[in-house]
């Protein structure tokens, strides 16, 4: 009886950790940023370059920053809450965000290592005039938190 | 081989989700968060590592990890279901006083969804020219989300060019499963 115990328990065991050694279940995590710069860009109409079209999310699209080996440190699909509103200014008056959505990346030379940079639309004179508005003022820094 | 193969197929069918199984999943939390939410967007986190990548991520229209939003029309409230592995992991309310107010018509019904991503991810690899990510948003990557001046829920498939260089995406109405074009 006792060796029979043994060996469920033995069984047991290894399939706990066998099952616990493959798990692939993932914590989600919030990782806080703490002064970092913000710019704002502005990008084609199709979007990257590309034939097919990728629409980023004007005033929601932000990219981060790749690391020295050239890898963003940020996932894709990562939502990003600023500590307190950013106010945006635009040709309608201003809006005031304070969540936004990584889906894009840039290299960013000279900014903080979290660095993000937020989609002010598609490339037009307009847009660039207040995306520079926004992102000239490099004094800015902000506290964010990153939901991934 | 076959026996790893079809156990590698049970243990993702219970962790991977389409992108209309992790909205309804998540909007039973929105719910309870404010009986007014409704859906503002959905995008996939690319968390996945590279060894789970043959077939390429999201080849089927599913990802195990999910950003999902909701918001209440017409006011700053904000709502975060943060799902992980098929299941939610997190919520948070995301909520910021002096935030301009999510409008009505950036919101989505959840009724205007007649299409899911296992159906676009085959019409848009058919289309050709997107390919999986290797790097960063690796596979094949989902957002639904919609665009206020068309009234049009939007779902992008999103890859990367063949040399895998420049992110591309292949736009759908989710309402009637037709590919946009962009201009």
């Amino acid at each position: 009886m006792k060796k029979k115990n043994f060996l469920f328990s033995i069984i047991a065991f290894s399939t706990f950790f066998v099952l616990n050694f493959h798990s692939e279940v993932l914590a989600a995590k919030t990782y806080n940023y703490t002064n970092q710069s913000v710019t704002a860009y502005t990008g084609k109409a199709d979007g990257h370059g590309s034939t097919l079209g990728y629409k980023n999310s004007q005033f929601n699209t932000v990219a981060v920053k790749k690391n020295s080996s050239n890898n963003p440190v940020i996932p894709f699909g990562t939502t990003i809450k600023l500590s307190s509103p950013a106010i945006l200014p635009y040709a309608g008056g201003a809006k005031t965000k304070s969540a936004f959505t990584v889906t894009d990346t840039g290299s960013g030379p000279g900014q903080t290592a979290n660095w993000i940079d937020i989609y002010y639309g598609v490339t037009n004179t307009t847009n660039q005039y207040w995306a520079k508005q926004f992102g000239n003022n490099k004094n800015v820094k902000i506290n964010y938190s990153a939901y991934f | 081989m076959p026996h790893a193969s079809s156990s590698s197929k049970i243990k993702n069918s219970k962790t991977e989700l389409t992108v209309l199984e992790a909205v309804k999943l998540a909007n039973s939390s929105a719910l309870l968060w404010n009986l007014n939410a409704q859906l503002l967007d959905i995008t996939n986190i690319d968390l996945d590592t590279q060894e789970n990548s043959i077939p390429p991520l999201g080849n089927n229209g599913k990802r195990k990890h999910w950003n999902v939003r909701f918001a209440v029309p017409d006011t700053n409230k904000l709502f975060l279901v943060t799902i992980h592995d098929g299941k939610i992991d997190q919520t948070n309310d995301l909520t910021m006083e002096g935030v301009s107010p999510y409008l009505k018509q950036e919101l989505i019904n959840l009724s205007d969804i007649n299409h899911d991503s296992p159906q676009l991810i085959k019409k848009a690899i058919k289309k050709g020219g997107i390919h999986p990510g290797q790097d960063w948003a690796k596979g094949y990557n989902f957002m639904l989300s919609k665009d206020p001046e068309t009234n049009t829920p939007l779902m992008l498939v999103i890859g990367w060019d063949s040399d895998n260089e420049k992110m591309v995406a292949v736009n759908f109405n989710a309402n009637n499963g037709k590919l946009l074009i962009s201009k």
